[in-house]
């Protein structure tokens, strides 16, 4: 599963769920993706962002063997509204074998609700 | 034919209990050296960068033994999740996490230390 794979697959399970990404000229687009948005695009509400680069974990086996694992990262943020909490009920469905932390709003620095759910590839 | 196995637990584990202690307040070092490490990427310069501004992050660091065969590891700070994970601002600003735990933790540095001190402990049990 690439992280475009996954961007596609959560923009569905999640559709309900989702805001939306506003470009300075006006378009809307639903907000999961992968990577970033343009620095002057706007979000609000529940947003999804897949990081572009997998997560790697080597470990040495016997013999001269290893086992890479790789793992691709989703943040879910509160831009306003949404719910990070629900979606990631919904992705803990359907990636039974995902991890979740979470970043906590905090008013008096200005940071936004955050969970952060990582999914073995 | 029968067996008896006279299995003294308490003693093995009272034995383990120091060297385990022992393998998390070396994990904490790397956590703190992970912390003052420029190997951070950062949005602004300069970048890579260490995780010291004000200091106050690295100092609310908290080891504490909880009983013997438990260890905690704490940064009593409220913004200490969204550095290590990172975090979206209302501004608009994505900043990316900076997971000083992760390296040490990877490179099994609790298993290793804990192992290497947990036999030289057994060995006195013989």
């Amino acid at each position: 599963m690439t992280p475009a794979e996954l961007a596609a697959a959560l923009r569905t399970l999640l559709s309900d769920l989702l805001g939306t990404h506003r470009s300075p000229q006006g378009t809307t687009v639903p907000a999961c993706r992968v990577g970033d948005p343009p620095a002057d695009w706007t979000a609000e509400g529940l947003e999804v962002i897949v990081e572009r680069e997998p997560d790697q974990a080597n470990r040495p086996l016997q013999g001269g063997e290893h086992n890479l694992s790789e793992t691709l990262t989703v943040h879910l943020t509160a831009h306003g509204s949404g719910s990070p909490a629900a979606a990631v009920r919904r992705i803990a469905r359907n990636y039974p074998d995902a991890s979740v932390t979470r970043v906590p709003a905090n008013e008096r620095l200005g940071i936004l609700e955050r969970r952060t759910v990582r999914i073995p590839k | 034919m029968s067996f008896d196995l006279d299995w003294n637990g308490d003693k093995i584990v009272a034995a383990l209990s120091e060297p385990f202690h022992q393998a998390n307040e070396v994990l904490g070092r790397e956590f703190a050296k992970e912390i003052t490490a420029s190997k951070w990427d950062w949005p602004n310069e300069p970048s890579p960068r260490d995780i010291v501004d004000t200091g106050e992050l690295r100092r609310s660091y908290a080891g504490e033994r909880d009983s013997p065969t438990e260890y905690s590891h704490a940064w009593n700070v409220e913004y200490a999740m969204a550095v290590h994970e990172g975090y979206a601002t209302r501004s608009g600003s994505r900043m990316p996490g900076r997971p000083w735990t992760k390296q040490p933790l990877e490179n099994g540095t609790l298993e290793k230390t804990f192992e290497k001190l947990a036999q030289a402990e057994l060995r006195k049990l013989q």
